[in-house]
């Protein structure tokens, strides 16, 4: 059901209060950089903002916001000169034998957010955020069963990860 | 939870078979239960997801289209009572001490127009006062006259 009329800037200002840390994640799992997610989540809410007036006929506000953010990020990705994801390590995430677990945890989160394109999102999505299936198709335009698909594929990639590699410290 | 219900959980998370609520348990038991953690190598994953939802961003992303409250001030009935009281008290005593008191021709919009006819009316009043009164007082001197009258004592 959508808004029974035209957003008010109460109800905006409540919403992006309550969204604010869920769209920055959202925008951070693309970017991977802190300042140009900010400005991301900051430019989609301005987006957002202009298009309040239609904002009755949005079924899932939320999820809108959700797809702005997404769009405005990957059109950051492509202007970007260099390579999209930027890590500040070279090394991709593995685990080794003696790793501690805190070091185990480190290498899991890189490897979530070097999940191919097709999976991280939904991975982020439902496994960090915590989003229905519902939620997650509305954000990503998926079918039911395409989210189902990737997100088992991309949980089955983690969990190649968590089996140590040879090399040891 | 018990180990053997969590792998069962553990393995359905990885057919994507399991709900929002089941996936929920499974982080919060490897965050409350550290032996478990040692115990369940896929542990690390669990934890990492928590981790990553613990990134907020540097500033208040909200702060710009944040309305600040409009101050309302609701006056109270026993406010509202007490203005209407004090406006009804000023102005009795401003109709108390400055009366209305109307000029020229207005004052007599209700008199004769006749000067006459005005006096004849007049006469008429006064005579017919005046004759009540001497009635009256005929009625009171002669009760008074009666005791002037001299009674001789007899012998």
């Amino acid at each position: 059901m959508g808004l029974p009329s035209r957003m008010t800037a109460k109800e905006f200002s409540k919403m992006v209060d309550a969204m604010q840390g869920k769209l920055f994640r959202f925008a951070f799992h693309f970017l991977n950089d802190i300042q140009e997610a900010e400005d991301a989540v900051q430019e989609s809410l301005a987006k957002f903002w202009q298009k309040r007036e239609h904002s009755n006929e949005i079924a899932k506000p939320e999820a809108f916001m959700m797809t702005i953010v997404r769009n405005e990020s990957l059109d950051r990705i492509k202007s970007r000169k260099k390579e999209s994801r930027v890590s500040l390590e070279q090394d991709h995430a593995e685990i080794l034998e003696d790793d501690s677990m805190e070091e185990r945890v480190l290498a899991l989160r890189k490897a979530i957010r070097e999940l191919p394109d097709g999976y991280r999102s939904v991975i982020h999505l439902r496994d960090v955020e915590g989003l229905r299936y519902e939620e997650i198709q509305k954000v990503l335009d998926l079918s039911l069963s395409d989210v189902k698909i990737r997100i088992h594929r991309g949980r089955k990639l983690l969990k190649e990860k968590l089996i140590p590699s040879n090399g040891s410290k | 939870m018990e180990a053997s219900e969590l792998k069962k959980l553990i393995d359905k998370y990885f057919e994507g078979e399991t709900s929002l609520d089941e996936e929920r348990k499974i982080k919060e038991t490897f965050e409350n239960n550290p032996e478990l953690q040692h115990r369940f190598p896929e542990s690390a994953l669990f934890l990492a997801l928590v981790a990553e939802k613990e990134v907020h961003p540097s500033k208040d992303l909200a702060a710009q289209f944040v309305q600040p409250e409009a101050k309302v001030r609701h006056m109270n009935f026993g406010t509202t009572l007490k203005w209407a009281a004090s406006i009804v008290i000023v102005l009795s005593t401003i109709f108390l001490l400055f009366p209305f008191n109307p000029s020229g021709d207005q004052a007599y919009s209700d008199s004769f127009e006749n000067p006459e006819e005005a006096y004849e009316e007049a006469r008429k009043a006064l005579a017919m006062v005046g004759g009540k009164m001497n009635h009256g007082r005929s009625g009171a001197a002669n009760k008074i006259q009666k005791f002037n009258t001299v009674i001789p004592l007899k012998n």
